[in-house]
């Protein structure tokens, strides 16, 4: 028996607007500890890893652990039919085929329920390697999907420049060539603060696309921490308030020096 | 190809991948078993093999590989090993053989063929003959009244036709004793024809071209002879196709009679030219005359589907004999009289709307029929007329003339006209399909003969009996106002209306309804009230006849209410339908023998007008609608004897019907056997094809326009696939062929272009979950057979995994288990050994196999495991694809446009796009510690048997120990079977790209130093087999690859320290 009742159906939103374009169907994986979610997209460039601690939710049980494969866009659908600030529970049974969406409107006027089919999907468990990254950079979200934004008219990858300065972002296409610096702010506990810790300065190329799809996620959170290291996959983590995180990485592109 | 089962024991250490994570992977692809693929897989849907298949294919295939960023290097068969010719040599008899049988299938396929075409031909003569005594005698007695009255009315028409019949008579006995004779003679014929083939065994080739080119000579006097006018169209039209056809194919067999004097060959050329000329001149003329034939057939075929959704199954006949009767027809035709100027397209839509019935009746029956009333004169002269109409539209002209004719006569009477027209009779020009040219003569004669009986018709026609028909008029009007509205071609059923209301003047009230249908029929009455008074006029002529033709005007007003209340009926109540229509349909099977009826009673004026009205009645009952018509049954006159001159009619009816019906069943068989024998020679002929060096070549040039880089392997493809795979060279290769484990591939891509998922076979895996290494497969490969050596008689894949669990050896070489089988099996079938109680089940069946002399063959061994290939380690270059000249090079080859060319290189000039940027994109999984030995463990797939569980769980337990030695004499063994080698070794063929004189594979690895991660490899390799591979130390160093690799390795390994 799973069951998760969460006071913001906008969270669950959210987070299925941050991934749905990433990708098509995922498995939750339910444990006691609370939900975890971890899947490349098919081109297998990016990695979605999502955590929902079970502290976070209002109420949270899980007695034994459940896989739910799920199709996103028909959880899309189903997420379509609450408003935010309804409240949502999630209940599965053990070995079950069907997972339940109650959805709650604040009013206590309305409930609805809605039973959704679960896929059986193939999962590579994949392990992300512990890194000490050279350089961590946090930044107001909203920031950094303008920059993206900003940037993916131009090229098809942006180059990430950090120095201890500051982080350039950089890209150039067929119009021309777009340069974006964001300095590290005088203020540090400001909200909306750039900071930089830097071991050892960094330059990274990374597609423009699915830097784009990331930054989707600046909904989630106010702050985002882009952490990178020479030759590894950036990270680009949102946390979502109090009830854990959705990681991003991305791998980089190399320089093709085959000459093939 | 390969060993055969190997790939379903393997199966269960495969895995499925996902193309899209192959992008960036260089990848080997065996060519030799694609091309094989290609150019028999290829085919239409006939079952033949395309022309150019194999470009196609590899066009298709490269797009794909290059469209998914992988990078393929192509290898090609060089030559063939001794021993593979040897095991191939047999098969190449098979192939032969196969070429034959393909041979022999289309022969029966032909003959086949023009059996059906004059069975066809001949259908209307056996039920003809049949018949002829029975409508002899149950006719004798009425005929000779008959035939009295019809002479003096028309004793002219009667004498005509019965020339005509006389003709038809005559020619049907021809046509009967040539029947056989034509069967023969085609077959000949088409024998000669078609033993034109191309075939690819080098030895025959010659010959057979020689032959073909006297075949040519020959078949081409063959068509310019008489003989050959005299075959149906359809086979004269084969046959000269199929030597057009054939002439095509074989231009390289006529080198042969090229002509040794130079100044003749002008002249040789010319000759071939005109030849051809006459050729194609032939099959137009032929195409011309069976075209004007077919139309009218393909005409009433949609019209039946089309117009009236009738099921042509359920109307019984052959298509393109029989007899149609168009019902609507007169009301068509009165139409065609308003609108009379209209022209050609007004007649199309006449019989294109004509209500059509194709009866079963055969022709000949009916003409003789016929040709004892002069009724059915008149109504068979004015069918041969109409049916025209639809047969050929070209005849338009004619067509007109004839319609003009009859539209005079429907000025002046309007049901005498529709009676007469109501049978359509097809069967003449139907009869001109049995291709035979006297008979076009006769029709010829029909035609002319039609021309003048319509003149006499007209006269004598003029006539109509108000009393009778305004009272059916009237009620007929309600049912047409009830239906009318209904039914959209109820339009022309209205039409009529009005014309009857004009003659019958009680009818205001019905009138009015009818006015609201339409404006056109208010000034169609203004012509009508014009007619009427002529038709008035008329029927003051002769009285006689009068009576005669109001009963036929009743009787075709009948008609139409019939055709009406089932329209209406087919709108309100669409399941009766065929119910209807069969009713019908035997309604007016039964009309021309009412005619005949009405003309017998023709002396009785009186009665004759009961005779009409009755069956008039019985129409409507027998449609079992409660139409309103109960005034007709009032007029008419209940009459007891209405039944009895249908009866024997329609006794004779179902007569042809249960002849019919045979002659269908024989036709369906003859179909099925012809498809059959289709699919049986598309399969023979692609069977019997094979690679040819030039195949190769073009593949090789089109991979040149893609910059895909090729080898030619010395020997097989396979085994140099599996050397750039051990070398590092590739990351797998993409081959259907289970001999590539043979030759110690490490990673095969399987189903690569198919239904199914991409399945990954690693070596690691099958080593690891089915206790198989490359030894013991080739033991395998020995003992079931597969392109070095036959086998065993008996031993599959399982029996051989059987036996090698059987007979373990602590040896260092594999092959002394096979060694121990023989010495075993020997002995046991000494004539003098008592065979031990215990001996377990399996032994005794391997007892029982017949193991030939010089088995097991250490030379076979010694070719799987040392095959001789090309060692150099250069590393491939790719080129970009010359998109231009590929798009020349298609629409050159497959006669592609633009468009399609763009479709299929759009996601290849997209990758290109995408390799031009200097950045490339990796994928995570070489940056992710993934838990790869999760992945190791394959999905557990049923295993076949538990035979093959209990085999693979005795290996299993056997391989333990021989683990331990493999470890420690390792080295030994492979000195062993180096110094066994030197003789098998074969001599290197240079491939086109020069590359430097290398070893074999295990000199190779003596000389290399092994580097860092070689090593890791080795010894996780050595872990997992029970001894090693042959792994040539030629590893790209410290590239992402090896890294990622190494960690993979790591992870093995400590995995399985933990075991």
């Amino acid at each position: 028996m799973f069951e998760a009742k969460l006071q913001q159906a906008g969270t669950l939103k959210k987070i299925l607007d941050a991934i749905k374009e990433l990708l098509t169907e995922a498995t939750f994986d339910c444990t006691d500890s609370g939900i975890q979610l971890q899947a490349m997209d098919n081109s297998h460039v990016s990695l979605v890893s999502l955590n929902l601690r079970a502290d976070g939710f209002e109420t949270y049980r899980c007695d034994r652990n459940v896989s739910m494969g799920m199709n996103l866009t028909s959880l899309g659908k189903i997420l379509k039919c609450c408003s935010a600030d309804d409240v949502v529970t999630m209940k599965a049974q053990d070995a079950a085929d069907i997972v339940t969406f109650v959805f709650e409107a604040s009013n206590q006027e309305r409930v609805s329920d809605f039973d959704m089919k679960l896929m059986n999907l193939d999962q590579e468990h994949l392990g992300i390697p512990e890194t000490d990254y050279a350089c961590v950079v946090k930044m107001p979200s909203a920031e950094f999907a303008r920059v993206i934004r900003d940037l993916s008219q131009f090229g098809e990858s942006i180059t990430f420049s950090c120095s201890k300065a500051g982080v350039k972002f950089s890209s150039t296409g067929d119009i021309g060539t777009g340069n974006v610096k964001v300095a590290q702010s005088s203020s540090v506990d400001s909200k909306d603060a750039t900071t930089i810790e830097l071991q050892e300065p960094v330059t990274l190329t990374f597609a423009s696309r699915y830097l784009g799809l990331f930054a989707k996620a600046s909904g989630l959170s106010e702050r985002v921490q882009l952490s990178m290291s020479p030759e590894v996959p950036l990270v680009v983590e949102f946390k979502i308030n109090d009830i854990g995180y959705v990681r991003y990485y991305l791998a980089p592109k190399i320089e093709d020096d085959d000459g093939n | 190809m390969g060993v055969q089962g190997l790939w379903q024991l393997l199966e269960p250490a495969g895995r499925p991948v996902e193309v899209h994570t192959l992008r960036g992977k260089i990848l080997a692809v065996d060519a030799s078993i694609w091309l094989h693929q290609l150019v028999k897989g290829f085919r239409d849907k006939d079952g033949n093999p395309l022309p150019n298949a194999h470009l196609l294919g590899v066009f298709y295939r490269v797009c794909k590989l290059l469209s998914y960023g992988i990078k393929p290097i192509f290898v090609f068969d060089g030559g063939v090993p001794i021993l593979k010719r040897q095991t191939l040599a047999g098969r190449r008899k098979h192939k032969l053989e196969a070429i034959d049988k393909s041979e022999v299938a289309r022969q029966k396929l032909l003959s086949n063929f023009i059996r059906q075409q004059l069975h066809r031909g001949t259908r209307p003569v056996d039920p003809n003959q049949q018949l002829d005594p029975q409508i002899a005698s149950s006719s004798a007695s009425s005929s000779s009244p008959k035939k009295s009255s019809t002479a003096t009315s028309s004793p002219t028409k009667r004498d005509k036709f019965q020339d005509v019949d006389l003709e038809l008579q005559k020619f049907r006995e021809k046509f009967a004793s040539s029947t056989e004779m034509d069967v023969d003679r085609v077959d000949k014929t088409c024998i000669k024809v078609d033993t034109v083939d191309d075939d690819e065994d080098d030895s025959s080739d010659e010959e057979r071209s020689r032959r073909y080119g006297m075949d040519y000579a020959e078949n081409f006097s063959a068509i310019t002879s008489k003989d050959f006018n005299v075959l149906p169209l359809e086979t004269q039209h084969e046959i000269l196709f199929e030597m057009q056809e054939s002439r095509k194919m074989n231009s390289w067999g006529k080198m042969e009679q090229m002509p040794n004097n130079l100044q003749d060959f002008s002249s040789y050329q010319m000759d071939r030219l005109v030849k051809r000329r006459f050729l194609q001149k032939k099959i137009q003329s032929v195409q011309q005359e069976m075209g004007k034939r077919h139309i009218h057939v393909q005409n009433l075929d949609e019209l039946l589907k089309m117009n009236y959704n009738f099921d042509s199954d359920d109307v019984v006949g052959s298509k393109d004999k029989g007899f149609v009767l168009v019902k609507k027809s007169p009301l068509k035709k009165i139409q065609n009289k308003d609108s009379e100027e209209s022209s050609s397209l007004t007649m199309d839509e006449d019989s294109n709307s004509m209500k059509t019935l194709v009866d079963k009746v055969d022709t000949d029956s009916e003409t003789n029929d016929f040709n004892k009333t002069v009724s059915n004169d008149e109504t068979f002269n004015l069918a041969s007329g109409s049916a025209r109409s639809p047969s050929n539209s070209n005849q338009l002209a004619s067509d007109l003339d004839e319609e003009e004719q009859i539209a005079l006569a429907i000025k002046l009477s309007l049901e005498q006209s529709s009676t007469d027209s109501t049978i359509v009779t097809v069967s003449p020009t139907k009869e001109i399909s049995t291709k035979e040219q006297d008979i076009i003569k006769g029709n010829d004669e029909l035609k002319v003969q039609s021309g003048s009986t319509n003149k006499h018709i007209s006269p004598s026609k003029p006539l109509v009996i108000l009393p009778a028909a305004s009272s059916s008029c009237s009620k007929f009007l309600d049912v047409v106002g009830f239906s009318s509205r209904a039914v959209s071609s109820g339009t022309t059923p209205t039409k009529k209306i009005p014309e009857s209301v004009s003659e019958s003047d009680e009818s205001d009230d019905d009138f009015d309804d009818v006015e609201e249908e339409g404006e056109s029929i208010v000034q169609e009455i203004g012509e009508n009230n014009k007619e009427h008074d002529i038709v008035n006029n008329l029927l003051n002529n002769s009285s006689q006849v009068n009576n005669n033709n109001s009963g036929s005007s009743t009787f075709a007003i009948a008609t139409i209410n019939i055709a009406d209340v089932v329209s209406s009926s087919a709108q309100s109540d669409g399941d009766d339908m065929f119910a209807d229509i069969f009713e019908n349909d035997e309604n007016t099977e039964i009309t021309p023998n009412r005619d005949v009826e009405r003309q017998e009673s023709k002396p009785r004026v009186e009665e004759a007008i009961n005779w009409d009205s009755d069956p008039d009645t019985e129409f409507i009952e027998e449609l079992g609608k409660k139409t309103p018509i109960k005034t007709v049954q009032e007029t008419g006159n209940q009459e007891i004897n209405r039944t009895l001159g249908r009866m024997p009619q329609q006794s004779n009816f179902t007569e042809v019907r249960m002849i019919t019906a045979e002659y269908m069943q024989a036709q369906e068989s003859l179909n099925a056997e012809r498809t059959k024998l289709q699919s049986e020679k598309g399969f023979q002929a692609r069977v019997a094809t094979s690679i040819s060096d030039q195949i190769s070549v073009e593949t090789q040039e089109l991979l040149g326009l893609f910059g895909i880089p090729y080898i030619i392997s010395p020997h097989e493809a396979e085994s140099q696939c599996a050397f750039l795979d051990v070398a590092c060279l590739t990351d797998g290769t993409i081959t259907d062929d289970s001999d590539a484990w043979l030759f110690g591939s490490l990673r095969v891509y399987k189903n690569f272009y198919g239904h199914k998922s991409i399945e990954f076979y690693q070596l690691a895996d099958i080593t690891q979950n089915l206790n198989l290494d490359r030894e013991k497969l080739v033991l395998i490969a020995m003992l079931s057979g597969g392109d070095y050596s036959d086998g065993i008689e008996g031993v599959g894949p399982v029996t051989a995994l059987e036996i090698l669990a059987e007979f373990p050896t602590n040896e260092i070489s594999a092959f002394d288990t096979l060694v121990k089988f023989r010495e075993w099996w020997d002995m046991i079938n000494l004539p003098d050994i008592s065979i031990p109680e215990d001996m377990p089940k399996i032994r005794e069946k391997l007892k029982k196999l017949k193991l030939q002399p010089g088995f097991p063959s250490e030379a076979v061994y010694q070719a799987y495991m040392n095959p001789s290939i090309d060692t150099s380690t250069e590393t491939f270059r790719w080129g970009n694809p010359d998109l231009d000249a590929i798009k020349t090079y298609a629409s050159n080859k497959f006669g592609w446009d633009q468009a399609k060319c763009d479709s299929m290189l759009l996601p290849v000039s997209k990758n290109l796009q995408c390799q031009m940027d200097k950045l490339k994109q990796p994928t995570l999984d070489s940056f992710l510690l993934s838990n790869r030995q999760d992945l190791n463990q394959p999905v557990k797939r049923k295993r076949g048997s538990k035979r093959l569980d209990n085999a693979f769980k005795k290996l299993k337990q056997n391989s333990i120990p021989v683990d331990e030695v493999a470890l420690s004499s390792e080295s030994s063994s492979e000195e062993e079977v180096l110094e066994e080698s030197p003789p098998l070794r074969p001599k290197k063929k240079v491939p086109p790209p020069p590359r430097p004189k290398a070893k074999l594979n295990n000199d190779y690895k003596k000389n290399e130093e092994p580097s860092a991660s070689r090593s890791l490899e080795e010894i996780n390799v050595n872990l997992h087999r029970n001894k090693t591979v042959n792994i040539p130390q030629v590893m790209q160093s410290a590239t992402d690859q090896s890294r990622a690799k190494q960690k993979a390795i790591e992870i093995f390994k400590s995995k399985n320290t933990k075991k």
